[in-house]
């Protein structure tokens, strides 16, 4: 799946980081539906979880958690906890598919605990979170297929 | 086993210097995703907006026509003013009054309006920065009225948060032609209607009656529109905060 056909650590590195960083930008171009964003981040790190070593879904949800921190204007690494605890968490359950889609909501309720005055409610954000939430998935698993497939630099290997 | 024991130890601490990255540096990541969203929106003005001015032909050419007899007018207005205002600071030191703040304003393109999956604060983002001359607190407006206030900055963005956010408390107060003034502190809302709380003063003003900063506070300078009087604590925002395009910041020299 994403990165495992790039023989290079540093190119993998590379697409990592700039996969972050336009999911960052797509996260705030999009605007907010029913109160809640597209969690194209939270989406990608469903997606790379359960495909990639350890050590590379803890890179990738740190970078991931700390740029939702960032443009959401959350206290540093709250984005980061639930993130690193979603991706062990789709690591280690039998269905994953069904956690990438129902990931969204417990971020809401996760964000509930941590901020007062949440914008629009808990009840609607959550509740509008399946629907954002399952858009999200559905767009980003070709998305980092197809990512995949042009970055297999080592196709002859 | 040794070795994948020392490349284990290494992605973690790499881990823990990326997630303390943008502890220490808290714009890095907008930093790092402002091309791409500066990009889109290049793309948007110089191609999209060409494409829609095509197909509108006429209309466009008619606003063309309209928007330079307003710009002329405005010239002919703006240069009468500057005489009653070098009169106005004249006046004012002769009398030893306190001199105004000169203000100017910075036209920023809005970037965003996403504030990311959680979208936690009614945030839009604007492409002028700490490297323009943005500070946080800076008042930011547009023609029609008060958008909100800059509440961060990195180099080349901010942030603004609009006066739909429950946490932005603006002091206001109506704008009567009888003398009569209602006193409030504007608290959040919707697009459609904002609240006005802890009402004092005269409590019943004519509908519709213009509802402007009262300079309490001191953070939103005086007489900016904010919207008109609904009643029942109701007041209807004079800006449309979901179509901004550009806005401008309120610098102070």
């Amino acid at each position: 799946m994403f990165l495992s056909a790039v023989s290079n650590k540093r190119i993998q590195l590379i697409i990592a980081i700039m996969t972050v960083v336009v999911a960052t930008a797509l996260e705030e171009l999009v605007p907010p539906f029913f109160f809640v964003g597209m969690p194209f981040l939270l989406a990608s790190v469903m997606i790379v979880a359960p495909k990639r070593s350890a050590i590379a879904v803890v890179f990738f949800a740190v970078a991931a958690g700390s740029c939702e921190d960032a443009v959401s204007s959350l206290p540093p690494l709250t984005s980061v906890g639930f993130f690193l605890a979603a991706a062990f968490a789709v690591r280690n359950v039998p269905t994953p598919k069904v956690l990438s889609y129902i990931a969204y909501p417990l971020y809401q309720l996760y964000l509930a605990v941590w901020i007062a005055d949440l914008n629009g409610g808990v009840f609607v954000r959550t509740f509008s979170a399946f629907f954002v939430g399952a858009l999200a998935v559905a767009l980003t698993t070709p998305a980092l297929s197809w990512l995949d497939r042009k970055a297999g630099v080592d196709e002859q290997g | 086993m040794k070795k994948k024991r020392s490349v284990a130890v290494a992605f973690v601490v790499s881990a823990a210097i990326l997630a303390a990255v943008p502890v220490i540096f808290q714009g890095a990541a907008i930093e790092a995703a402002y091309p791409v969203e500066r990009a889109w929106k290049f793309i948007n003005r110089s191609v999209f907006s060409r494409v829609a001015g095509f197909f509108r032909g006429a209309e466009a050419r008619a606003e063309n026509i309209r928007l330079k007899r307003e710009l002329a007018a405005l010239a002919l207005d703006l240069s009468e003013s500057a005489d009653i205002e070098a009169e106005n600071v004249r006046l004012r030191r002769a009398l030893n009054y306190i001199e105004r703040e000169k203000n100017s304003y910075l036209a920023a393109p809005v970037l965003s309006r996403g504030g990311g999956a959680a979208a936690v604060r009614n945030i839009i983002r604007v492409g002028k920065g700490s490297l323009d001359g943005v500070c946080e607190g800076a008042v930011v407006t547009v023609p029609e009225g008060l958008v909100g206030r800059v509440v961060s900055v990195t180099l080349h963005t901010c942030e603004v948060m609009l006066l739909t956010d429950a946490t932005l408390r603006v002091a206001c107060v109506s704008e009567s032609g009888d003398g009569g003034r209602l006193y409030g502190i504007l608290s959040g809302g919707s697009e459609e209607a904002l609240l006005l709380k802890h009402l004092s003063g005269r409590d019943a003003i004519a509908d519709r009656t213009r509802i402007v900063t009262s300079g309490e506070g001191g953070v939103f300078p005086r007489g900016l529109e904010v919207g008109v009087w609904l009643g029942g604590g109701m007041v209807q925002p004079s800006v449309a905060y979901s179509t901004l395009e550009d806005v401008f910041i309120r610098c102070v020299k």
